[in-house]
């Protein structure tokens, strides 16, 4: 049985549909890629799936349970969480703290000090212990993605979703976030990454979802996808050549 | 705002020696700077309650709801109802804290500046009450309310409330440091994300209204029973919108980041206040007015130049001194080793 199901979801903003009729299905331990062409409906899917928005219509559950209405803090004690495409940290905490309070207030409600220390092994893990006690400010944006998925983590999140990870990073830099993302997936956390770019997902996920002006176009193996005539034509077909 | 200067403990010891020289030095100058003194204990308590909000980004500008509320609470309770004053002045407060819950149900469910509006369109409200021919047996309506005398002996008035003040103080450092502290401040910068991890930024938010409540409620009993003996309805903030915005000057110019600001601006500003204002009621009957303007043009001046207050731009000055030393001391290793070589 899947670990998510979105079914029919439609989302309006004023005459704009954003989602127009969106399935996914994510079983538990995939990694599955969405991608699409700017103003697909990529990131509203992961806002309605968090509960940032409730859906006009359409049916969302997760574990089993409907969420299609539930408030985003109970969809994060039930093993949700997200990173953002611009990274949103709690300015005024530490980095660890910053770490520490996803641990005290997912999916488990842990003291201070048992959460600064899940928060230290675990910046450990996304190699960012050496700046546990800088500001958020100071921090790079490789840094600030390590510590949003420090934060999912630290949640002990069983789905993540990952919009955009990779915006603004080549080089190495881009090659040590995916390789953390792809140690938290060895270690059994079901991820869906949002991509603009094929390339990056191309050697990490198992499936890959195409999305196009609100909906669903394709579905299938990095292989069967990006051979798809459909998709070809209306997405990649512009931007294969470029990859 | 991070103003960390030393550890916690560090900073309760300065901040109770700093109210303890507030105490002891007006005891020695006299009756009036020991009533200067006192008024400097409540509305550090009053700010406190102030910031707590704005900390959890909330701007209230009706906290003299819940000021006027614990003051009639606290004289209700002791002349309609014969309670011990002494009791009176922490169960009064209680009506704050029911409010506050209240108030804050709604203002969680509010974005930004409709805090500000909904808070203030309350203290209208709260006047009609106070002045209204029902509630006159217990109001004594716009004549106001005359209290019992507070049953210390009047030297202790003071202590009493340096006492009260260290207290609140510490109320606010504890809600920093445990778990709810984190979350207040992941709810101030960022609800969303908040709401990310788990934290329900709108029981947080009530909670916190709650117990602002009750400090504010606190601060206005305390006003009546160690000061003023006497409850008038333009405690309310209403029509003198007075009584909502010192706190807010009081924590914004000191930098109401953290309590020690708070403090600051709170000993710094609220002698400055009486003083101006007295000197201008010599001058005109609306002096009171005119050192709002006063102040409000002070809180710009301090703003542009510190945006932090005063205590957010002695914080970083220090912090910048350190980081200056050990670049230096960076510098002298460094250089060792190079005559080394």
């Amino acid at each position: 049985m899947s670990m998510l199901e979105v079914s029919g979801v439609v989302k309006r903003f004023g005459g704009l549909t954003a989602l127009n009729g969106v399935e996914l299905s994510v079983r538990g331990g995939e990694l599955v890629g969405i991608i699409g062409p700017n103003g697909a409906g990529k990131t509203t899917l992961v806002n309605v799936v968090m509960g940032v928005y409730y859906p006009d219509s359409g049916r969302i559950t997760f574990d089993g349970h409907d969420i299609t209405r539930m408030p985003p803090h109970r969809r994060a004690k039930m093993g949700l969480s997200r990173t953002y495409q611009v990274p949103r940290p709690f300015n005024d905490l530490k980095v660890i703290d910053n770490v520490a309070v996803a641990a005290m207030y997912g999916s488990k409600d842990l003291p201070v000090g048992e959460a600064r220390e899940i928060a230290e092994n675990l910046l450990r893990r996304v190699r960012l212990a050496e700046r546990a006690e800088d500001y958020p400010e100071s921090l790079s944006v490789v840094e600030l993605r390590k510590l949003e998925l420090a934060r999912a983590l630290a949640q002990e999140a069983k789905l993540v979703f990952l919009d955009e990870v990779s915006a603004g990073l080549v080089g190495e830099d881009l090659r040590e976030v995916l390789s953390v993302v792809r140690e938290l997936h060895e270690g059994g956390m079901t991820i869906v990454m949002i991509e603009h770019v094929m390339k990056v997902i191309f050697n990490l996920a198992e499936r890959i979802v195409v999305m196009m002006n609100g909906q669903k176009l394709a579905e299938g193996t990095p292989s069967e996808v990006s051979s798809d005539a459909r998709v070809v034509e209306s997405y990649l077909g512009r931007r294969w050549s470029e990859v | 705002m991070k103003l960390d200067l030393g550890s916690t403990f560090i900073r309760a010891i300065a901040v109770a020696v700093v109210l303890a020289i507030v105490a002891a030095a007006s005891t020695i100058m006299g009756t009036y700077p020991t009533l200067i003194a006192i008024t400097i204990m409540v509305f550090f308590v009053y700010s406190l309650s102030w910031s707590l909000l704005a900390n959890t980004g909330m701007v209230s500008l009706g906290q003299a709801l819940f000021f006027a509320l614990g003051a009639y609470a606290y004289g209700i309770f002791a002349i309609s109802y014969g309670m011990n004053p002494i009791a009176a002045l922490f169960v009064g407060p209680v009506m704050g804290a029911l409010a506050g819950l209240a108030v804050g149900f709604i203002s969680a469910r509010l974005r930004d500046w409709y805090v500000g509006i909904f808070t203030f369109a309350l203290t209208p409200a709260g006047y009609a009450l106070a002045v209204s021919s029902q509630l006159q047996p217990w109001t004594a309506g716009a004549v106001g309310l005359a209290t019992p005398r507070f049953p210390l002996g009047s030297s202790l008035w003071l202590p009493f409330a340096t006492v009260l003040a260290f207290a609140a103080y510490l109320v606010i450092m504890i809600i920093k440091k445990r778990r709810i502290g984190y979350a207040l401040s992941a709810i101030n910068n960022d609800e969303t994300a908040a709401g990310t991890v788990g934290i329900n930024a709108r029981l947080y938010k009530t909670i916190v209204f709650g117990i602002s409540g009750y400090m504010a409620a606190l601060a206005g009993a305390m006003f009546v029973a160690l000061y003023t003996s006497y409850i008038a309805p333009d405690y309310f903030g209403y029509p003198d919108i007075s009584y909502s915005v010192w706190p807010i000057f009081y924590s914004m110019i000191g930098g109401m980041g953290s309590p020690e600001g708070v403090l600051l601006g709170t000993v710094l500003l609220d002698p400055l206040e009486t003083a101006i204002r007295s000197w201008l009621s010599g001058i005109s009957v609306v002096g009171g007015n005119l050192a709002l303007v006063i102040f409000g043009l002070l809180l710009v001046v301090v703003l542009l130049k510190a945006p932090k207050g005063i205590y957010g731009y002695v914080a970083k000055y220090v912090e910048s001194r350190k980081a200056r030393a050990r670049r230096a001391a960076e510098a002298g290793t460094k250089a060792e080793v190079s005559t080394g070589q």
